[in-house]
């Protein structure tokens, strides 16, 4: 077609240009001929023949006079002659020279001529003047010969010229006629050259056209070839289906996602057989009805409405697409999204992920503000809802601090690596304040990814495992002490034991006034301290073991303050405030009384013997959040560890031992003073064991280490309030025991009359200690046998096993101990009730404790409180018996 | 009809006229140009003569044009037509038919004496003309100084040789 139109063009163009041409040598030669024709025209202009046909005429008239002359000669006919000579003489020059016989003269032989005759003018006259004068008027032919002789030649100019009279007449016609040749020439020129130049112009203009013609279709290509290309490179199947429903288009990319149709399709093919082929090669889940498959395809694809999606068997998932076009037809775009199905599960299960953490995670835009919170991050910052945070700034979740914090090295690190790590205060939304461990990335957003951990429940991790560092090595070093004192405390107990057993007896037995009496009192006061003293040593070592009994702590309190009443300083003025009710703690009454003995030194010797009050108060309270624990106390206290506070006023302190329980009711024993205080350096220590800051000689150092370890053995707890010059105040917590109120009762109404009957076999590798126990016993009525060694009991036992109501140990023997003896013991007499003396309970392992089935008691011995245990075991061993028979 | 009638009523006028016509002078030399026809004044039988003295006695007029038969830019001396038809008193339908020495005769609208400066030539740059120059007396039209008039049929109307002028 372009090839055809150019060859059109270039044919017309040389056409053109052939016409042109012509025209150009047409038009010159018209020009030139027309040209050519004026000039001849007026070359041919004889203007001046009628001055040859006049000059003929007076030639002929002159002749004519001289004929006259000659015929008669007279005035007149002379004058004639001469007149018409000088007219003829006046014709010549007219014909020679004149412009209007121009042309005339071009005429062969009349410049010769007539140029003969004017030569020969003046002989004539001189030949007619002679004649004249002389009358010889025959003289005159020979003028009249010679004028006949010019007659022909001038005859035949003359009849030449005619020819061309009636355009020498008419010249201005010949002009006119002339004019409008050329003025008709050069419109003709003037239109023929407009109709080339428009032709030459329509020419360029459609070539130039053409030109272009031929560019666009060039580029028309390019573009269809590129499109093709294009179409063909992307990865979507691309069909078009034309009205009809046959396919026209289908690229590479449907090829590549369907390579088993891809040998199959070609154009020109129904869409409809296409899919049948498909179908029947199992491509589709046609769902066992593969013409309904079909029809319901060809429907969709005829409506072409809403994208849809196309489960293949091989797992595929296509993403469909179609639209009609203006022409009726149907483009589908098929593309590959299983992967994208595949992410968008993938990416779900990691924001789900994201969501369930526990630590926070959030995504900030460029300009901080918040675009993603997860559930754990709000949690953090206090907020219920995560999109309550969104469209905030990060800034504010965070104190001002820490936002100038933030602004330096962190926001450095983060725009030179794009990742920051570190700990901050978070500030929640009710304005408190939160620990975080943050980490956060820049991401190519320019937004930022953080991860923000709390770090409330690790920094308590880390307060607790302190707490239980400095416990245990507390408890190492308590243990030494407890393990020296312990070992020391049961041989000084063996030793005051004898003491006392023998001073008793002397005191007894001597005389009421003697003076002997009093000695061995004397030495019954001292034991008796010395007793004290150990016990103070085995409380502060943790005689956890030691006997419980129900003890009022009322009556307690108010017996300890008759005590002291007596031995305090008469400035120290001691009130005593209890409920009306008893209050009842399960106990070992002699701890307690020394718990509050100690207290009460402490106290006195604080106030320094100047006048005060020593208030000693006995309440019940609930332990935690009530008298001081508050929560966080309580959990700090409850690793057993004290914990000191300083505050809120000057010089104040506040510590707090021990765990209790918010569900429980304790009974409280208050000791106040108004005394010195005790400030921050001493309250650290002051538990501490062998640590005073009383005179040398004057204090052991073990108070309140006793004090805590009686308080700790009883599950109770220990508070102390104190500020600088304003005295202190000591509060113990002990358990209420209500259950036990009945049998504490009971235990008093014995008191004091005790009694015992029965056989005892008692065993013991101190001597001194068995025989002062053994001589005790018999004083409560029991008949004893003492043994030295343990295998003399036991053969004790061998010899007559139903003999002993009941065996008493020591523990601690060289050859074999007391959970051993017992349990041999009880190879020979299985019901047999043993009782194990020990001064250090905590050296029996709780195992072989628990397995024996024994009774522990402590030394040094309560004699009554013994008489009470084997009067109950024996009393119960012969329950058994009476059953038994 | 009528204008045939005017035109002989006016002929009638003229004829009384030319019987009470002024008398002209006789010429003493040899006359040149002969008016003859309807005119009012003559001094001799068939017309009234001038001869040269007569001629060079009227008011003097020059005219300085090209013509076909000259070589540049020639002044010519004489006396005006019109002077000459006034002189005579002409009267007539407005034809002059001027004839040479050598009878050849034309016909001249006298309307022209008096819408151009037509002249009776006397002389050709100052010398009086011989017949020999186509004297003595020559038609002239100011050919260069009214460009319309150069026409053949001007042309035709200058006539040389002038001897005589009837009026009709």
């Amino acid at each position: 077609m372009t090839l055809g139109r150019l060859s059109w063009f270039r044919s017309a163009r040389a056409a053109a240009l052939v016409a042109a041409l012509l025209f150009v040598i047409a038009v010159v030669a018209a020009g030139l001929r027309l040209q050519q024709e004026q000039t001849l025209q007026f070359d041919a202009y004889r203007s001046g023949s009628w001055m040859v046909a006049n000059a003929e005429i007076e030639l002929l008239r002159l002749e004519g006079t001289i004929r006259g002359v000659q015929a008669r000669a007279n005035s007149e006919t002379i004058d004639h002659l001469w007149l018409q000579f000088d007219i003829f003489w006046s014709r010549i020059p007219l014909v020679l020279e004149s412009d209007e016989a121009k042309g005339v003269r071009k005429l062969d032989g009349v410049v010769d001529t007539f140029q003969r005759i004017r030569d020969r003018l003046p002989d004539w006259e001189v030949a007619i003047d002679r004649a004249i004068s002389s009358g010889n008027y025959f003289e005159l032919d020979a003028v009249a010969d010679e004028l006949d002789a010019f007659r022909d030649p001038v005859h035949g100019f003359v009849t030449r010229t005619l020819l061309q009279d009636e355009t020498v007449y008419r010249r201005e016609v010949m002009i006119s006629r002339m004019r409008d040749l050329m003025i008709a020439f050069g419109i003709l020129v003037a239109a023929g050259g407009l109709l080339v130049t428009i032709l030459i112009c329509q020419l360029r203009h459609t070539e130039r056209l053409n030109r272009q013609i031929t560019a666009a279709e060039q580029q028309a290509v390019a573009a269809q070839t590129r499109l093709a290309e294009v179409i063909d490179s992307v990865d979507a199947g691309i069909t078009y289906v034309n009205a009809q429903g046959t396919i026209e288009v289908a690229n590479d990319g449907f090829r590549r996602l369907y390579p088993e149709l891809a040998m199959l399709i070609r154009s020109g093919m129904p869409l409809r057989e296409l899919k049948a082929c498909a179908v029947n090669m199992g491509l589709y889940d046609d769902g066992g009805d593969p013409q309904g498959w079909i029809n319901e395809r060809m429907r969709r694809h005829q409506d072409a409405t809403e994208p849809f999606e196309q489960r293949l068997r091989d797992g595929r998932v296509m993403l469909i697409r179609e639209r009609k076009t203006a022409d009726g037809g149907v483009v589908t775009v098929r593309t590959d999204i299983s992967d994208v199905r595949r992410q968008a599960r993938s990416m779900e299960e990691r924001l789900q992920a994201i969501e369930a953490a526990s630590d926070g995670i959030a995504i900030t835009s460029s300009n901080g503000h918040y675009i993603y919170v997860s559930p754990a991050y709000a949690r953090i910052h206090g907020v219920d809802h995560p999109g309550d945070m969104l469209g905030r700034r990060w800034s504010d979740c965070f104190p001002p601090e820490e936002n100038r914090r933030f602004a330096g090295e962190p926001m450095r690190t983060l725009k030179e690596t794009g990742l920051w790590q570190g700990e901050a205060m978070g500030l929640r939304c009710d304005g408190s304040l939160i620990p975080l461990d943050i980490s956060v990335r820049r991401v190519s957003s320019g937004g930022y990814v953080a991860a923000v951990r709390d770090l409330t429940a690790q920094r308590r991790q880390q307060a607790e495992q302190e707490v239980l560092k400095e416990q245990f090595v507390r408890a190492q070093k308590m243990e030494a002490i407890g393990r020296l004192a312990g070992g020391v405390a049961h041989d000084f107990n063996n030793i005051l034991g004898a003491i006392l057993g023998f001073a008793t007896m002397l005191a007894e037995d001597l005389p009421q006034s003697s003076m002997e009496r009093g000695f061995a009192e004397q030495i019954l006061r001292a034991g008796e301290r010395g007793k004290d003293l150990v016990q103070q040593i085995l409380a502060f070592a943790r005689t956890e073991t030691a006997q419980r009994e129900p003890v009022d702590i009322r009556r307690l309190a108010q017996d300890t303050a008759d005590m002291l009443r007596a031995s305090m300083p008469v400035t120290t003025r001691i009130r005593v405030s209890a409920p009306a009710s008893p209050v009842i703690t399960p106990g070992n009454a002699t701890q307690l009384s020394q718990v509050l003995v100690n207290l009460c030194v402490n106290a006195s010797d604080a106030m320094e013997r100047q006048a005060g009050t020593l208030e000693i108060a006995v309440s019940t309270a609930d332990g935690l959040g009530r008298e001081g624990w508050d929560p966080q106390e309580g959990d700090e206290a409850a690793a057993g560890v004290m914990r000191l506070r300083e505050g809120p006023e000057e010089g104040q302190i506040r510590v707090r031992l021990g765990r209790l329980s918010p569900l429980r009711t304790y009974a409280c024993l208050s000791v106040r003073d108004s005394g010195t205080g005790i400030s921050r350096a001493v309250a650290e220590r002051m538990f501490d064991p062998f640590y005073t800051t009383k005179d040398h000689g004057k204090g052991t150092g073990l108070g309140l280490a006793a004090v805590q370890g009686i308080v700790m053995a009883h599950g109770g707890g220990l508070a102390v309030d104190s500020q600088v010059g304003k005295g202190a105040e000591f509060r113990i917590y002990l358990p209420l025991a209500g259950a036990e109120t009945g049998a504490a009762r009971g235990r008093e109404a014995r008191e004091g009359d005790v009694s015992g009957a029965g056989h005892l076999l008692v065993v013991d590798d101190d001597e001194a200690v068995g025989t002062q126990m053994a001589l005790r016993l018999e004083r409560l009525g029991y008949e004893v046998l003492l043994c030295i060694e343990p295998a003399d009991a036991i053969e004790a036992l061998q010899d007559s096993p139903d003999v002993f109501d009941a065996m008493l140990t020591d523990f601690a023997m060289p050859s074999m101990d007391g959970i051993e003896l017992a349990r041999q013991s009880r190879l020979l007499r299985p019901d047999l009730p043993i009782v194990v003396c020990t001064g250090n309970a905590d050296a029996i392992g709780a195992d072989r404790l628990a397995g024996a089935g024994v009774e522990l008691f402590h030394k040094p011995v309560d004699f009554p409180a013994l008489s009470r245990l084997l009067d109950r075991l024996t009393g119960d061993a012969r329950g058994e018996a009476r059953k038994a028979s | 009809m009528f204008r045939m009638i005017a035109r002989a009523l006016a002929l009638l006028v003229l004829g009384v006229g030319t019987a009470a016509a002024a008398e002209l002078a006789a010429p003493a030399g040899r006359p040149l140009l002969t008016v003859s026809g309807e005119i009012g004044v003559t001094n001799g039988e068939g017309g009234a003569r001038f001869d040269r003295a007569m001629l060079e006695a009227m008011p003097q007029a020059t005219v300085q044009t090209e013509t076909p038969w000259t070589e540049g830019k020639v002044s010519f001396t004489g006396v005006l037509l019109a002077d000459v038809l006034d002189a005579v008193k002409a009267g007539g339908t407005g034809t002059l038919a001027a004839i040479a020495l050598n009878d050849y005769k034309v016909e001249l609208p006298a309307s022209d004496a008096r819408a151009h400066r037509v002249l009776v030539a006397m002389a050709m740059n100052g010398k009086p003309m011989s017949v020999r120059e186509k004297g003595p007396l020559w038609i002239i039209y100011p050919l260069s100084d009214e460009s319309a008039l150069q026409t053949q049929e001007t042309y035709s109307k200058m006539i040389w040789q002038l001897a005589r002028i009837e009026v009709r």
